[in-house]
């Protein structure tokens, strides 16, 4: 007997008390952030790939949003990359934001070919530490967002409120799961993919061995003077509110790698 | 099903002009399975399932509820296509079910032109050479996606 599910719909209210019934088990709210092709093509006519370039790094930045249409599959690589060629003057305008859509096609291209790196790690640590002195479960500090830490504690609150988070807050929150905290990638990565709207297997997941240092030359840290760059408008950085984070990257690698010399990491 | 073969959607191949569609026979029908095990063993937020369900109800897809492999078996179809994934999770249905059921992967629109099988390791040796084709529209193959033939709800 095969159980066929309703697609005719009023109002987007119905579907969301339809998928309630059909799931109830699934934690958190609705996002603001609605599927389907015709929300992506609302953004595909907002994309600006030269202003994506000078202020992707930023908190306010000129980002595309288009992120959890291309994890889904609702809106190919190519078809992103032929529309940012068609929205700039010269197709090194574009440079940066094609280069990210490079990296995703990366990430697959790794992902497919060596599928058991999706979850292992790809080489050991590089932090002095073995992979057994991780914790393997994250803190509960951290799924409730509230480790003190006030920056921390909002990208935590907007990953699961709105299940999107800036890349750049990725790579702060991953790498102070990571290193400051010294819990396993695989711990963070896991939770990402639960929350994310946009979780995409492959990206998500290597990008937290790039983090971590498990498929990269380096560990990646950052420091309260980068967040207060990046997202300074948006957040309150304070040394106050940030007190683990408020040190020069000299000093935060003594702390978060002793065992290895003094290095120049960024 | 009327016919022996069916699009089998997932999570990374949600839209109507994907290759697949090109692949399968004209009007094939499209399914996504709601599989309720899956999803729930990894714990998706209800943010995420929506996300998927709003963009299902925006197509010309059936959406059926049960566990994968049950319900292709139920569906009693020879061969399945399926847009290719990193999901490991789809690879282990098709290959538990392969003694019964052909499945045939359908590679997405490329970025780049590339060699598919080769390992890749660090991002600046795959972009030494994606770099020659990933600024050149449709990876300068010249083809263009037109919207295939599909069938009605």
């Amino acid at each position: 007997m095969i159980e066929y599910l309703e697609t005719d719909f009023e109002n987007r209210e119905d579907i969301i008390a339809y998928v309630r019934k059909l799931s109830p088990w699934a934690e958190g709210n609705e996002s603001c952030i609605q599927g389907g092709a015709a929300h992506m093509n609302a953004l595909l006519d907002l994309l600006e790939p030269e202003k994506y370039g000078r202020t992707r790094n930023f908190g306010n930045g000129r980002v595309s949003r288009l992120s959890p249409y291309i994890s889904r599959g609702i809106v190919s690589l190519n078809s992103v990359r032929n529309r940012a060629l068609n929205q700039s003057e010269k197709p090194e305008r574009a440079y940066k934001f094609i280069q990210e859509l490079a990296w995703r096609d990366f990430w697959r291209r790794v992902a497919r070919t060596q599928p058991e790196l999706l979850w292992k790690d790809v080489e050991t640590y590089k932090t002095g530490f073995d992979a057994s002195e991780y914790l393997s479960d994250l803190p509960v500090d951290i799924i409730q967002g509230r480790t003190g830490i006030c920056c921390i504690d909002y990208f935590i609150n907007e990953l699961t409120t709105f299940g999107l988070l800036h890349n750049h807050a990725r790579m702060y929150l991953a790498s102070y799961i990571v290193h400051f905290r010294r819990v396993r990638w695989q711990a963070g990565a896991f939770w990402f993919m639960q929350h994310l709207v946009d979780g995409d297997l492959a990206s998500s997941n290597l990008s937290w061995q790039w983090v971590a240092s498990t498929y990269s030359n380096r560990p990646y840290i950052f420091n309260l003077e980068n967040v207060n760059k990046y997202f300074g408008d948006l957040i309150d950085t304070s040394g106050e509110a940030n007190r683990d984070l408020n040190m020069d990257y000299s000093s935060l690698h003594s702390m978060l790698f002793p065992r290895l010399g003094v290095t120049d990491v960024e | 099903m009327s016919s022996n073969w069916v699009v089998w959607l997932n999570d990374s191949s949600l839209r109507t002009d994907h290759p697949v569609f090109y692949s399968a026979p004209t009007a094939t029908q499209a399914i996504y399975i709601w599989d309720d095990e899956y999803l729930r063993a990894n714990a998706y937020t209800f943010k995420r399932l929506l996300f998927v369900y709003d963009t299902l109800a925006s197509m010309p897809v059936k959406i059926i509820w049960g566990e994968s492999g049950d319900v292709l078996s139920s569906l009693a179809v020879d061969r399945v296509y399926v847009p290719q994934t990193v999901c490991p999770w789809i690879k282990d249905v098709a290959d538990r079910l392969s003694h019964k059921i052909d499945f045939t992967f359908v590679e997405d629109e490329p970025l780049v032109q590339l060699d598919e099988g080769k390992a890749w390791r660090r991002f600046y040796q795959y972009w030494n050479r994606a770099e020659r084709t990933v600024f050149l529209p449709n990876a300068g193959t010249g083809q263009q996606s037109t919207p295939p033939l599909l069938p009605g709800r």
